[in-house]
């Protein structure tokens, strides 16, 4: 019982320090006047929320998190950034350490702008119009200290291979830092991109929480294929919500690889505005050690004639755990609309978790929508036959392991960054292997 | 080359092979023909070291070394290779990727030198042109969305690869329309030779019309009651299963 | 001793309860519910003390629960204590004196599915006597019963005929404070059935509450027990197709199954209460609570349901399966038109090795129905080799109802395998036009297609409730195309 109050005690600390840094972030725009309002009506995020329900807490809750100054130490160099860059997309870059962006360090392509957020946030009312002002704390909390991040604006232009790529990396602060970026891109009518996006921790040892924003405006026409890495360092703490909203005719096609760090969730706010548009989200996790991944998809089709597919797949090894909910709304009158859902689990050791929970919400009746899940371990049949023809049993579970996230990872527009998670996940399993030999 | 004593052998507690016998010298070809439930299968996947399968009595000597206490692997490394009667879909593993890594992992069992990816090829392109087969093979997952005739030629494929001591066809014939019959059955008739021993497994003769066998069996309740040449096939194609344990019994 | 012996006994030993004080001649109490209410049902019960005791706990621990509000329903705030908790049974003088005075569009149905009059009359609540069909057949088959063993009776019977068996399997499967409604019934439940089949007994009959009709009337609070010992065989008849009116708007039943070692049980459902008017309005909530625990080795719970009446549904027949090599099963049909909203599904809870659970939903929503899968599988540390497959599908027909699937899959064991499929459709234009083209009616058409879609679960269901099932389907979806 007293271990009870003292956890209600110390959630209502949290609840109350979260709610004062945002109190005292002294916001100038509309976005974080709202946001403060619904940061004080919005609770703690606890279990009984279903949306929290698999979410492990304690890891979140572990530190009180707040913004750090900056070790001037700490500081990337163009060294720094040229080994962890990918490099495919002909220089042009956009450099966010710790949440601020370093137009020192980064290029932009042409027919590209970029304003820094905290400028944007005066007089553009893009920011915050996809995702509003949040729904639940963290969110809350991102917009109502809305300052450091970027505007991205891409215009149509004559070349449809228009290439960007964005480094988030966090490191180099004091232990229990906070880092609440947001990134906003806006692909004008008939504008294409590929853009590139890692999330690196860059062996930093400091315990932190980044809590990130991703705001996507699709024009009418417009095309963005859509690559992320998750590679934080081990003791970060990751939580990203990317807001899309797709106008007629617009096409995303995204794939987000959760590898690295402690605790992610990655959260995925899809809506259509018109009909035509399609949205593809590929998704892999990776959980090992005491690693925990969560993906949060919501899914909302709200108009006619519009199509999405969404393929998570998983690999859970160590005391790994991972979470999937992902909905599938289709509104009354969205007729036509075609959603596929898909999650499919591995599971590697005894001690992993996995609870999955893809969900459909329909309200018209001329659709076609379905959700498939399946959670196993390696099948017996396909290891045998790998070793019938010789190969010995750690490399017959490495293959099939490479190839169900294959099947994720090759829909990575970037070569490069596909490569990357491929060496990432070879690693990761020659370790998992190693450990179960 | 394979001697099989006495074997003992079932799954999930039910026995299945009540004491078989056979020997298959080098060069040969045996074919395996019984009725459904007669322990066919099993007696495939006991040689290939399915793990399911449980041997309970008796040996099996493969040149000279007990098979039975080696991994899937080792006897793969040994030479035998099993075409599977359903080959198993490897989603995302490409179909080149595998190849590669099993025929190396064989060479280097056998003391060879694995080929790199370019000689790799050279072979496996040239293999393709002799089984008259399709390069876009190589470029998809292993079986994911092969039609049965497409993966019963990705076992040829293998196996002429692989280039095995005793070849075990399971019911390779299974599901397969005349014209993909043929081709897999020329495909293993290009791959007899003097060093290779193979063991045909079917229920039907059809197969032995194209794969000439010097000895027939027919197996029966776990147990080889009879044996004889290619003529015991046409016979039994004629009288049918029947005939053979009507006379079983009567003995 | 024998049973009626015991009976008096027990009279004699509980019927004043010390301190106690409600007047037990009356026949109904007023409206609301507080401690003396439950002594009250207690003692018009004549439980054993232990009984009292029992709904007390849950009273007390009802008062602290709060209404789940996680559920896809929407329906006005209930007044627990408007509510009356007690009514002696209807006498004749109650009820519509003829068929004259029933309602004539229940009539109709009634002929629909072809219940013989007398029946019909029963059904409506006109007053019969007892020389009716259903009393005299279930007299023979009692006797049958009792000759293998099997106990077959209401729970009232059963805890004065065996309140070692009561008392020992009540509330172990859905214990007292397993949800607000459970705690609930078990505070108030006023009557239900008990079924004990005894070691290596295979049941000889399907055993159904339709035999005993004129005990139906159990009330809104019912409460089941069946027990399968070991190695015996059970299959449970619930509900019938009939539509049933009932003028208690809550319904609150709990069902609690126990197998043992090698036992069997399947339960099957057919659920049609009075869905209300084409608002809802005077529709029942049905709240139900139904668990199975698979507590010995190979022993298999199966449920089977056909959901079609009732305003709210509010029901997850769940198994536990504790026993190493149980079996779980849920076949379900749901239909949800006019205004009704169901929100239904199972729990698997897979504790033991080599567990195995099929689940089967089949969800039908036309006009403004909503319908609702919600359903848990949880692969438990120790479940090694456990199974599940799960298939939900869900049919729409008009584009202003709303269907759901929300299934939860929790997994903590690597050697277990999980796998579910949902998928949405609605009768296409041209599967109609097809059979319209060779003839068929619309209505034809749709009860045809509806039916295939429907099939896997029927097949589930004993012979003629099966057919009885196809038909209500068919009358319950009646114009609901076009």
């Amino acid at each position: 019982m007293s271990a009870m109050v003292a956890g209600t005690a110390r959630a209502d600390l949290l609840l109350q320090h979260f709610r004062s840094l945002a109190d005292t972030s002294k916001p100038h725009h509309a976005l974080a006047l709202k946001a403060q309002t619904a940061l004080h009506a919005l609770p703690l995020p606890k279990r009984k929320q279903e949306s929290w329900r698999y979410t492990p807490l304690p890891v979140l809750f572990e530190q009180a998190w707040e913004p750090k100054p900056a070790a001037t130490t700490a500081a990337l160099s163009v060294q720094q950034v040229a080994a962890l860059a990918l490099g495919d997309t002909d220089g042009c870059r956009i450099v966010l350490h710790n949440g601020v962006w370093l137009p020192a360090l980064s290029q932009v392509p042409s027919g590209v702008s970029v304003l820094p957020l905290a400028q944007a946030l005066a007089d553009d009312t893009v920011v915050g119009s996809v995702s509003g002002p949040g729904r639940h704390l963290f969110a809350a909390l991102n917009a109502a200290m809305a300052h450091d991040g970027v505007v991205i604006r891409v215009a149509a232009g004559p070349d449809p291979e228009q290439k960007l790529e964005i480094l988030h990396v966090n490191s180099g602060l004091a232990s229990g830092w906070l880092v609440q970026p947001r990134v906003v891109l806006v692909l004008e009518d008939g504008a294409q991109l590929s853009l590139s996006e890692q999330y690196l921790g860059h062996d930093d040892a400091s315990a932190g929480l980044y809590n990130g924003m991703t705001e996507i405006l699709l024009g009418r026409g417009a095309r963005l294929a859509h690559a992320r890495l998750q590679n934080e360092a081990d003791p970060h703490r990751h939580l990203n919500a990317l807001y899309l909203r797709q106008q007629a005719d617009s096409a995303y096609t995204g794939t987000t690889l959760a590898m690295g760090g402690l605790w992610s969730r990655s959260e995925f706010h899809v809506s259509f505005a018109a009909a035509g548009a399609h949205c593809e989200l590929n998704g892999f996790y990776l959980s090992g050690g005491q690693q925990s991944h969560d993906l949060q998809l919501d899914i909302v089709h709200g108009v006619p004639g519009c199509s999405s597919t969404e393929r998570f797949k998983g690999i859970l090894s160590g005391r790994g755990r991972a979470a999937f909910d992902g909905i599938i709304l289709v509104q009354p009158d969205a007729q036509k609309t075609d959603a596929r859902l898909s999650n499919d689990n591995l599971l590697l050791s005894r001690q992993a978790e996995i609870d999955t929970r893809p969900q459909l919400e329909i309200y018209a009746d001329d659709v076609q929508c379905s959700h498939g899940t399946t959670v196993g371990q390696i099948d017996a049949e396909m290891l045998f036959y790998l070793r019938s023809r010789g190969i010995p049993r750690d490399q017959a579970v490495n293959m099939v392991c490479k190839g169900f996230a294959g099947e994720i990872l090759q829909t990575c527009r970037s070569e490069v960054l596909q490569q990357r998670a491929q060496a990432l996940l070879e690693q990761r399993l020659a370790g998992v292997l190693a450990g179960m030999a | 080359m394979l001697s099989i004593n006495h074997l003992h052998a079932g799954i999930n507690g039910e026995e299945i092979l009540k004491g078989l016998n056979l020997e298959i010298g080098a060069g040969e070809v045996h074919a395996i023909m019984g009725p459904n439930g007669a322990g066919k299968s099993t007696l495939s996947k006991v040689l290939a070291g399915r793990e399911e399968y449980v041997v309970t009595e008796g040996s099996v000597r493969f040149l000279g070394q007990d098979l039975l206490a080696l991994e899937p692997e080792e006897r793969a490394h040994l030479g035998i290779f099993m075409a599977f009667q359903y080959p198993v879909e490897l989603p995302g593993v490409n179909n080149t990727y595998f190849l590669q890594t099993s025929l190396n992992a064989i060479r280097t069992a056998r003391g060879e030198e694995p080929l790199n990816s370019l000689n790799f090829m050279k072979q496996v392109r040239s293999k393709l042109r002799e089984l008259n087969m399709d390069e876009s093979l190589l470029r998809r997952s292993v079986n994911t969305g092969f039609s049965g005739g497409e993966m019963k030629r990705n076992e040829i494929l293998q196996m002429s690869l692989l280039e095995p001591k005793l070849a075990i066809l399971d019911e390779t014939d299974s599901g397969l329309d005349i014209d993909a019959l043929r081709i897999v059955a020329d495909g293993v008739n290009a791959l007899r030779s003097p060093e290779r021993s193979m063991l045909v497994i079917t229920h039907y003769q059809r197969l032995l019309d194209y794969i000439q066998p010097d000895y027939v069996h027919v197996l029966s309740n776990g147990r080889i009651i009879r044996s004889g040449d290619k003529s015991l096939a046409l016979e039994l194609e004629e009288k049918g299963y029947g005939w053979i344990k009507a006379q079983e019994a009567a003995a | 001793m024998d049973a009626a012996e015991k009976h008096l006994e027990e009279l004699a030993r509980t019927g004043y309860t010390a301190g106690f004080v409600t007047d037990i001649e009356a026949d109904t109490v007023p409206p609301g519910l507080d401690e003396s209410v439950i002594r009250f049902i207690s003692a018009k019960k004549k439980e054993p003390a232990f009984m009292l005791e029992w709904r007390l706990q849950a009273y007390h621990k009802w008062l602290r629960m709060e209404v789940p509000d996680w559920a896809h329903l929407n329906y006005p705030k209930i007044d627990y204590q408007a509510i009356s908790y007690y009514s002696a049974p209807k006498s004749a003088a109650d009820g519509p004196k003829s068929l004259d005075e029933v309602d004539p569009e229940l009539l109709r149905t009634y002929e629909k599915l072809g219940i013989p009059v007398e029946e019909q009359k029963v059904l409506a609540g006109v007053a019969v006597d007892m020389v009716f069909d259903s009393v005299s057949v279930a007299t023979t088959f009692r006797k049958q019963l009792a000759e293998a063993g099997v106990i077959f009776c209401s729970i009232s019977e059963a805890m004065h005929d065996y309140p070692e068996l009561v008392q020992k399997y009540l509330g172990t499967v859905v214990p007292q404070a397993d949800n607000y409604f459970a705690a609930l019934n078990s505070a108030v439940f006023t009557d239900g059935t008990f079924v004990y089949i005894p070691e290596g007994v295979r049941c000889p009959m399907e055993l159904s509450t339709y035999f005993r009709i004129n005990e139906r009337n159990t009330g809104q609070f019912e409460r089941t027990l069946i027990i399968a010992d070991k190695g015996s065989y059970v299959s449970y008849l619930e509900g019938c197709t009939a539509p049933q009116r009932d003028e208690n708007q809550l319904h609150a039943a709990v069902v609690e199954l126990v197998a043992l070692e090698d036992a069997r049980i399947k339960y099957s459902t057919v659920q049609n209460w009075y869905p209300g008017d084409e608002n809802g309005k005077g529709g029942i909530y049905n709240f139900v609570t139904k668990r199975g625990v698979c507590q010995g080795d190979r022993s298999h719970i199966s449920w089977t349901q056909v959901e079609t009446g009732s305003a709210i549904t509010w029901k997850y027949p769940s198994c536990i399966l504790r026993g190493d090599d149980s079996v779980g099963e849920f076949y379900s049909v749901a239909v949800a038109r006019a205004a009704q909203q169901a929100d239904t599904g199972t729990k698997m809870y897979h504790l033991g090795k080599n567990t195995r659970s099929t689940i089967v939903s089949k969800g039908i929503s036309a006009d403004r129905g909503q319908n609702t899968y919600r359903g848990l599988v949880r692969m438990n540390r120790g479940a090694e080799n456990g199974r599940n497959h799960t298939q939900c599908d869900s049919l729409l027909i008009g584009d202003r109802c709303g269907a759901h699937t929300f299934p939860y899959i929790e997994v903590i064991n690597p050697t277990a395998k999980v796998e579910h499929e949902a998928t949405t459709s609605r009768i296409g234009e041209d599967q109609l036009f097809y059979c319209r083209q060779r003839g068929l009616s619309e209505e034809d058409a749709v009860s045809m297609i509806v039916n295939g879609f429907c099939k896997e679960v029927f097949n589930e269901l004993p012979m003629e409730f099966a057919v009885e099932a196809r038909k209500l389907l068919e009358i319950s979806l009646e114009g609901a195309v076009g």
